[in-house]
């Protein structure tokens, strides 16, 4: 459980907010929702309290914290070398078997013959999909996700929302996504919604969730 | 020292007019630096001027606190001078004070190994020795950190979603910048290893030149001209790394967040 006290920058004021559950949060552009996964990944700075487990997050040595923690920014950044090792590239020295990884890619609908093609050749949307893999591989225990369908069409982004939540399930990893439309909301357990740096309103109930998505987007 | 042809006023005021025909020359060519080369060509000849007056007592000086002083002004000077051409939107004091450090950092190991290794002076602060090299080495080294930080900076700011991506699969904050780190050094150091390179080959360097003009023996100028390459080099290079570091630190908080005025 991540737990967020009086949160404030630059730019957010006073959040507080408790992650148990996958959640979706929503907000208008510039609202501070990119701002706040961040923060809540120990990303940016921030004054406050954080805390993950009853501990706060800066108890834990550097690198365990990011194990359990992490987010995966929605501009997919590809390094040298193959799609295979894109998808499993990390710092932490974890060496991920070669069929998990294929696994993962084909669960994501990636090519086969894409395996051993230069990652940084691919189309944006597999970019995406190759990223996602990455962070599914390190199993965290909450997983940051900022818009992980940004650049996927409706259809392919449906069949990977489904199987990432279907995967978090199995893996015991917490989701927190942010994302611009609540088309997904089926996946999700709580809402939070952004305003101006502000919680604006904190929810269960995907249709009191609509509701207020729907106010907040005509205003 | 006793054969060197001294320049009279009047060879000075034929170098000015030919100065100027070059500028009205220039000025056709182009319109927008005319400005430039009357106010450098000023600038320059004032601050020789002051300088060399100056000189003229500093050098005589017999106690190490005056030269050192001298020295630590120069480093300030140089400290300013780098920090002015920092590129950043809002200008952060941080990197002035890391500029200095630095500066004085590889400063004072470099003319301690030159004091006391190398040229072995009487007095240890010699200022006809002290004063004209430690000018070089903090120049030099002045303009090395400059490029360094600029070139970080920039980078940083070029890749920060691959900083970012890096962080959040598990790089620490110096594997996430290394990449930033070891180009800016690279291309702050760049000159240093062209000058090494092709120092004696096209042109004479500076302080060769002007040994060998007041009549020292090339053999002994080359050797001035050698250990002050190297020094030049190495103090460039200390004084940038030690920078980079600092500006690295200085980037990241606690579990490696990122500092927003980076940003």
């Amino acid at each position: 459980m991540l737990l967020g006290k009086n949160i404030n920058t630059n730019f957010l004021k006073k959040i507080n907010i408790k992650i148990e559950k996958n959640t979706l949060i929503l907000g208008p552009s510039g609202s501070g929702k990119t701002t706040l996964l961040k923060i809540l990944g120990v990303f940016r700075a921030f004054s406050g309290e954080l805390y993950l487990d009853n501990r706060t997050v800066f108890d834990y040595p550097f690198s365990e914290f990011r194990k359990k923690i992490t987010l995966c920014y929605h501009n997919p950044i590809m390094f040298d070398g193959t799609v295979l090792e894109n998808a499993g590239l990390n710092f932490f020295n974890i060496k991920h078997k070669e069929e998990k990884i294929k696994e993962l890619l084909k669960n994501m609908d990636i090519r086969e013959e894409l395996f051993y093609k230069k990652a940084k050749i691919v189309s944006a949307g597999e970019k995406q999909r190759i990223n996602l893999v990455r962070y599914l591989l390190l199993k965290p225990k909450i997983l940051l996700l900022d818009e992980p369908t940004a650049n996927l069409d409706y259809k392919t982004a449906q069949k990977t929302i489904s199987f990432l939540f279907e995967y978090a399930k199995q893996e015991k990893m917490t989701l927190v996504t942010v994302m611009h439309g609540i088309e997904f909301s089926q996946f999700f357990e709580k809402f939070v919604f952004l305003k101006n740096g502000e919680i604006f309103s904190i929810t269960e109930n995907k249709e009191e969730a609509k509701k207020i998505y729907g106010e907040l987007n005509y205003e | 020292m006793n054969n060197v042809i001294d320049i009279s006023t009047i060879s000075l005021i034929y170098t000015a007019i030919f100065y100027i025909i070059f500028i009205l020359i220039s000025a056709v060519f182009s319109k927008n630096l005319w400005k430039d080369f009357v106010i450098g060509g000023i600038r320059a000849g004032g601050q020789l001027l002051i300088i060399g007056f100056l000189l003229q007592y500093i050098l005589k000086l017999k106690s190490p606190f005056y030269v050192f002083l001298i020295i630590f002004v120069m480093i300030l000077i140089g400290t300013y001078e780098a920090y002015k051409r920092q590129k950043l939107k809002t200008k952060n004091r941080k990197l002035a004070i890391y500029t200095f450090y630095s500066l004085i950092i590889s400063y004072s190991v470099v003319s301690f190994f030159m004091m006391f290794v190398i040229l072995k002076l009487t007095p240890f602060f010699n200022p006809r020795y002290i004063i004209p090299m430690s000018g070089m080495i903090i120049g030099n080294s002045m303009n090395s950190v400059s490029v360094a930080l600029n070139a970080f900076n920039k980078s940083i700011k070029d890749n920060i979603d691959k900083i970012e991506t890096s962080l959040s699969l598990g790089a620490t904050p110096y594997i996430a910048v290394k990449e930033s780190l070891q180009s800016s050094f690279k291309l702050a150091m760049m000159p240093k290893i062209n000058s090494l390179m092709i120092t004696g080959l096209v042109q004479l360097p500076g302080m060769m030149s002007g040994q060998i003009i007041s009549g020292t023996l090339p053999t002994t100028a080359i050797k001035y001209q050698y250990v002050i390459l190297l020094l030049i080099t190495s103090g460039a290079g200390f004084a940038v790394m030690l920078a980079l570091f600092l500006n690295f630190r200085s980037l990241f908080g606690e579990h490696g967040v990122m500092k927003d005025e980076y940003l």
